[in-house]
């Protein structure tokens, strides 16, 4: 109760008398009122403290980038400049370098030019050197005159001693006679060597024509042996043909032959067919007749049975009247009773006799109908027996004359096929022989031709020959003309004895007395 | 089918600052030559005749000029051309020991005369260490000491032999490694000429193909490093460069000869093959000075060349006297026993180059030994 009064009631409190209550203070508020506002204000606060923050960084990464970038201009520039330096050093260099190299060289051709010049001879020693050729030459005139001139003092002499030239002439005439000796020797060397080449050539000829001719009557008697073989060839294709031909009406002629049978035995198999239809329908009416026949017969049979009964019963009842006659009376009674019994009895016994009559009959008919049935049934059997044994005979029969058929046709195609072959290859035959000829005759002509070209190349070498020979005949007679008339006119010049002197003797002519040793 | 050679050859355009790959035919029949744009794919030279270029200059590792295009062959385009060339190329060191090196230019003729290139040269000193890695398959030997004492004495000369069957044509050369024994069985080898004993006996070969390669790469190293140092010393020495044609015509034994023989001292060797921008900038100096500046500068790079440190007194005017004027045709004239006149054939081709300014020789040596050696 206290619980549950403390807690419905929030702040007030119960106190020990009724109607006294105590409020418990509250509590002052957690938050001051404005504290959204101040909240604000201290986030402003950081974000400002933050900006300042990030612009005094930025500011830094600028100063120092802008340094870096400056240092590094700094040390490109310093690099740069020094390399400049360097290499224009190491240019100026080696342009000094070539400076003073070109310079070396300069000199050093300048002095080997002049070396050069050094080594080239003043005038005075080119006189003397002139002066040294020139007696050099003298010398050297000097001598080949010498002996020049011992030359020609040795053929004066030969010429003026008689003996040596007797010796000589007799020397050289020895000479001349075994040159012509030789020379005549050499002639008639040459002519045998000719006449033997001449007959090494009539030989080859006349082998060659030989070889020729052999080579012609070879070729004709091959060509005659290729045409028999031709020929034989042929007549056996003929022959061939023939037989085919022969083959075929053979074939067909079976062929019809066959169809023939088999359109017999098919004809036969239909009579014996309708035959069997007749016999049957035949049987049948017998069997009907049969039965009619027997009906009636037994029918007549019991209707005389049955009078002749009636009749006989009769005959003894009037009998016994006539007798007993007396008796009559009495006895008419009892005896119409019998009478009547009797009748009764008999009509009884008839209707027994029938039934059993009708029985015995109906006995019979069955009896006989089985009998009838049985055989008809063994009749059928035998009969569809003899049936599939003709079908089967007739099938057997008809499947070989189909086969026979078939291998006709099939020969037949054979045949047409090799037929077709033999045309085939005849026809390629024919083609290759052709072309053969063709090609014998192109080389024939060409030989022709050949043959033809050699012979005019002949007459054209022959006819040339013949213009050289004229033209050297004319040339000959002119020149024997010139020859002629050269003679005549030295003949005809006028002789004189102060003839000019040989060029030496000249030189030598008034000074030669003194000879020089 | 005609008789043709492919190689791969590279260019470096200066242009393009780029590596080129061409395929480079040769047709021995009528010394032909026709490019093939690798990358392109497309013909950059159509077959021409060109004369300059010899079936003997084209293996792989040489560098020949075709229309003053520095041609680096690197490697053979088919199989018919290596099998025809390359089989039968083979390469071998030769190591001239201490004893005769003033007398290498002898064993310099010796194998140009037996028709082996010089491909690759360097006068080095070995270290200790560097013999005893050299000479690591003689170790458990009983002269190993000595050999190695003997081999780190003084400046060795390594050289690649290249040519038919190198490795036995060389070892032939030298003949049986005691001298006494070379002196009786063969008289005409180098040991027997040349040689004292067993130890001190020229030179050095290798014995197997395998045995060259890895001695190769120990003076020559085909990837990194540099292998043993040269032997320049940088003062009071003067250049002399024999220059490519009187290399590939065998003269380089006769001018080390006759330059030994004048009394100069050479105190470094090697061979280099130069580039056309090295070329043009170790010949700053003479560009605009002499006419026949471009013409030096492309026999310079046309093929390999020896370089000399030359050591003596008055170094520079000395040797430039010996080597005479420039123009060969001039120097017969007036100084017919100098090297110009001698072996130059004209004013490019004049045999060697030597240097010209008194200041330039240490220069001009460090260039070579320092920056294209460093």
């Amino acid at each position: 109760m206290l619980l549950s009064q403390k807690r419905t009631r929030g702040r007030e409190f119960t106190g020990p008398t009724p109607h006294s209550a105590a409020v418990r203070a509250k509590f002052p508020p957690s938050r001051p009122v404005d504290h959204l506002i101040l909240e604000r204000q201290k986030q402003d606060a950081v974000r400002d403290e933050v900006l300042e923050f990030t612009r005094y960084q930025q500011t830094c990464d600028i100063k120092n980038s802008w340094l870096k970038s400056s240092d590094r201009h700094f040390l490109r520039g310093a690099i740069e400049r020094e390399v400049r330096a360097a290499v224009k050093q190491n240019e100026s260099d080696i342009d000094e370098r070539r400076h003073r190299l070109a310079e070396l060289l300069e000199a050093e051709e300048q002095q080997l030019l002049r070396e050069l010049e050094e080594k080239k001879e003043t005038t005075v020693e080119r006189q003397a050197k002139m002066r040294e050729r020139a007696r050099l030459l003298m010398e050297r005139r000097e001598s080949e005159r010498q002996q020049l001139v011992s030359h020609k003092l040795e053929q004066l002499f030969i010429e003026r001693c008689e003996e040596l030239r007797t010796v000589q002439n007799r020397r050289r005439e020895q000479q001349v006679c075994a040159e012509r000796a030789s020379q005549v020797r050499s002639r008639q060397e040459r002519l045998q060597q000719q006449r033997e080449e001449e007959r090494l050539f009539d030989q080859l000829w006349e082998a060659d024509r030989r070889a020729k001719d052999e080579r012609e009557r070879r070729r004709a008697q091959t060509q005659q042996q290729r045409n028999q073989e031709q020929l034989n060839v042929l007549k056996t294709q003929v022959e061939e043909a023939e037989r085919q031909r022969h083959r075929d009406k053979e074939l067909k002629e079976e062929e019809a032959r066959l169809m023939l049978q088999q359109q017999e035995t098919q004809l036969l198999q239909e009579q014996r067919e309708q035959q069997q239809r007749q016999q049957a329908q035949h049987t049948r009416r017998q069997q009907l007749d049969q039965g009619l026949r027997l009906k009636m017969r037994r029918l007549a049979r019991e209707q005389q049975d049955e009078l002749q009964l009636d009749m006989s019963i009769l005959q003894q009842l009037l009998q016994q009247e006539t007798d007993q006659k007396q008796e009559a009376a009495q006895r008419k009674a009892e005896l119409r009773e019998e009478q009547r019994r009797y009748r009764q009895y008999l009509y009884e016994e008839l209707q027994r006799q029938r039934r059993e009559e009708q029985e015995t009959e109906q006995l019979i008919e069955d009896k006989l109908r089985e009998t009838w049935a049985r055989r008809e049934e063994q009749n059928r059997l035998q009969r569809e027996a003899r049936n599939r044994l003709m079908d089967q005979v007739l099938e057997a029969r008809r499947l070989q004359i189909q086969q026979k058929l078939v291998l006709n046709q099939q020969k037949q195609a054979e045949l047409q096929r090799e037929g077709e072959e033999l045309q085939r290859a005849m026809e390629e035959m024919k083609l290759k022989d052709e072309e053969e000829k063709r090609r014998q005759r192109q080389t024939s002509e060409a030989y022709l031709a050949d043959l033809r070209a050699q012979v005019r190349q002949q007459q054209q070498l022959r006819c040339e020959e013949r213009a050289e020979a004229q033209r050297e005949q004319q040339q000959g007679r002119i020149l024997q003309q010139l020859y002629d008339h050269k003679m005549d006119q030295i003949l005809s010049r006028p002789t004189s004895h102060t003839t000019a002197p040989h060029p030496f003797r000249r030189a030598e002519g008034p000074s030669s007395a003194p000879r020089p040793t | 089918m005609e008789v043709r050679f492919a190689f791969l050859a590279e260019w470096y355009d200066p242009t393009a600052a780029l590596l080129r790959r061409y395929q480079l035919f040769y047709y021995p029949k009528d010394s032909s030559v026709e490019m093939f744009d690798v990358k392109n794919q497309r013909i950059f030279l159509r077959r021409t005749k060109y004369d300059d270029i010899h079936q003997e200059d084209l293996f792989v590792g040489n560098r020949v000029n075709v229309f003053s295009r520095q041609l680096n062959l690197i490697e053979y385009g088919d199989q018919y051309t290596a099998n025809k060339l390359g089989s039968k190329k083979e390469r071998t060191l030769a190591l001239i020991k201490p004893d005769v090196v003033t007398k290498i230019g002898d064993a310099l003729e010796l194998i140009y005369s037996s028709n082996l290139i010089v491909t690759k040269a360097k006068m080095t000193k070995l270290t200790w260490s560097q013999a005893t890695d050299f000479y690591v398959e003689h170790q458990s030997k009983p002269f190993f000491n000595n050999l190695v004492q003997f081999l780190s004495s003084g400046p060795v000369v390594a050289m690649e032999l290249m040519g038919d069957e190198a490795v036995s044509i060389w070892r032939r050369l030298l003949g049986p490694a005691d001298s006494a024994v070379a002196r009786r069985e063969a008289p005409q080898s180098v040991r027997a000429q040349f040689g004292t004993d067993g130890i001190k006996n020229v030179g050095h070969g290798s014995d197997s193909l395998a045995a060259a390669a890895r001695e190769l790469e120990f003076f020559f190293p085909s990837t990194i490093g540099h292998g043993p140092s040269n032997t320049a010393i940088y003062t009071d020495c003067t250049c002399c460069i024999i220059k490519p044609h009187a290399v590939s015509e065998g003269l380089a034994g006769k001018i080390l000869n006759a330059i030994s023989a004048a009394g100069f001292e050479i105190s470094a060797l090697q061979m280099f093959n130069v580039d056309r921008a090295n070329a043009e900038e170790f010949y700053e100096v003479y560009k605009g000075v002499v006419a026949e500046y471009p013409s030096m500068v492309t026999e310079l790079c046309s093929g390999p060349c020896m370089v000399l440190e030359i050591h003596s007194t008055d170094t520079q005017q000395t040797f430039r006297e010996f080597c005479g004027p420039a123009d060969p045709e001039i120097a017969r004239h007036l100084r017919p026993t100098t090297l110009r006149a001698l072996y130059g054939k004209d004013k490019v081709k004049n045999a060697v180059h030597c240097t010209d300014l008194p200041e330039d020789g240490v220069l001009e040596v460090q260039y070579f030994f320092k920056i294209l050696d460093g």
